[in-house]
């Protein structure tokens, strides 16, 4: 046997590699007809980019979403005193007289007119402008009684302030006029 | 190097201001004296005035005190600088309800740094005693309290913040202010 079939099957054949060769024959791979249907490059299903104009009008959506958002979700607007609203601070330190005499001035000037709806009647208006009067009476009423409060309590601290100031400063005159009736009984000679 | 020495300042200013607002805020708190101690006399007391005002109700106070009055001009100039005003006066019906005890808790606290008594009267006529006691904050009153006791009546007074005594003792009298019954009614 030549080594050559082996090699480039030119030489002669030998019969058991033949035979070797059309066992192993059955077992050949054979090529589809067809290629299978994969695309070279894959692409994806939505393709963003965003330019200079698109940034822009994504922009002015996103504002105009939020904008709607806060007005949607915020409370009803009230007009309350300045230094009124509930939250703030209680300060510390010297009293500011100006500050105060202010708050006082701007309670005194602001027009109060107390009309009470109640909100579960406000609840049942249709007509919305009627049901938006409804809401503002309730909140001006609110406000009154607010008001009513504060001066109630500004009175009342008043009035223990300049109780507890005479009593204080009684003691002091009491113990003045001792000090100098001994003075006066015991002249220094 | 330089990081480090910036780091050591820095750590030094915030310790140097936490120091110094303890300071302060001890201090406050040492002015403002507890009468707590005095509360179990209401009981054994026939008549009682307390009264309890703090930074806060003082400020609520002030808009309400008309500056066209002379008295009430008076006590808003006066309160300018206080920070609280504490008073407790127990008038009992008969004498001896009340102990040497009772004044001393509140004495004890006025030995403490910074309080100085001014002036005590002691009267064996009418048995009327009167303790004044101030502290001094940056050369001015910063506080006050004023302890009196009677045979019947016991009065502790504790002023906080900067007070002008002569003003507070020609409060009384000097406008015409009839002289106030201690004896009025609890609110």
């Amino acid at each position: 046997m030549s080594e050559d079939y082996l090699w480039d099957k030119s030489g002669e054949p030998d019969p058991e590699v033949e035979q070797l060769e059309r066992a192993l024959g059955q077992l050949r791979y054979k090529v589809p007809k067809k290629p299978l249907p994969l695309p070279l490059v894959s692409r994806p299903l939505f393709r963003f980019r965003l330019n200079g104009m698109s940034a822009i009008a994504a922009g002015i959506v996103i504002l105009l979403l939020a904008g709607g958002l806060w007005l949607s979700l915020r409370p009803s607007a009230t007009v309350v005193n300045p230094g009124v609203s509930s939250g703030r601070p209680p300060q510390t330190g010297p009293i500011d007289l100006t500050a105060a005499e202010n708050r006082k001035q701007a309670l005194d000037q602001t027009p109060v007119k107390a009309v009470s709806v109640p909100s579960r009647v406000a609840s049942r208006i249709q007509n919305p402008k009627r049901q938006e009067l409804a809401r503002e009476s309730i909140s001006v009423n609110a406000r009154a009684i607010r008001e009513q409060q504060m001066v109630r309590r500004g009175e009342l601290a008043k009035e223990q302030l300049i109780k507890a100031l005479l009593i204080t400063s009684e003691k002091l005159n009491a113990m003045q006029k001792k000090i100098q009736g001994d003075q006066e009984r015991q002249p220094i000679s | 190097m330089k990081v480090l020495n910036y780091k050591t300042l820095w750590l030094s200013s915030l310790v140097f201001l936490v120091a110094l607002a303890t300071s302060a805020t001890s201090q406050a708190q040492d002015v403002k004296l507890h009468l707590d101690n005095l509360d179990k006399l209401e009981g054994r007391a026939s008549q009682t005035i307390d009264v309890t005002l703090d930074g806060q109700l003082l400020r609520f106070a002030i808009p309400f005190l008309d500056s066209k009055k002379p008295k009430e001009a008076a006590i808003k100039e006066l309160i300018a600088g206080l920070k609280g005003v504490y008073v407790k006066v127990f008038e009992f019906d008969k004498e001896g309800e009340y102990s040497i005890a009772d004044v001393e808790s509140v004495r004890a606290q006025l030995r403490s740094p910074g309080w100085s008594k001014i002036a005590g009267v002691k009267s064996n006529k009418d048995g009327e005693n009167v303790e004044v006691y101030t502290m001094l904050s940056g050369g001015q009153i910063g506080g006050m309290t004023v302890i009196a006791t009677e045979p019947k009546q016991l009065t502790v007074v504790n002023i906080v913040g900067l007070i002008d005594l002569e003003k507070l003792t020609k409060l009384s009298g000097t406008f015409g202010i009839p002289s106030i019954d201690v004896s009025t009614r609890k609110d």
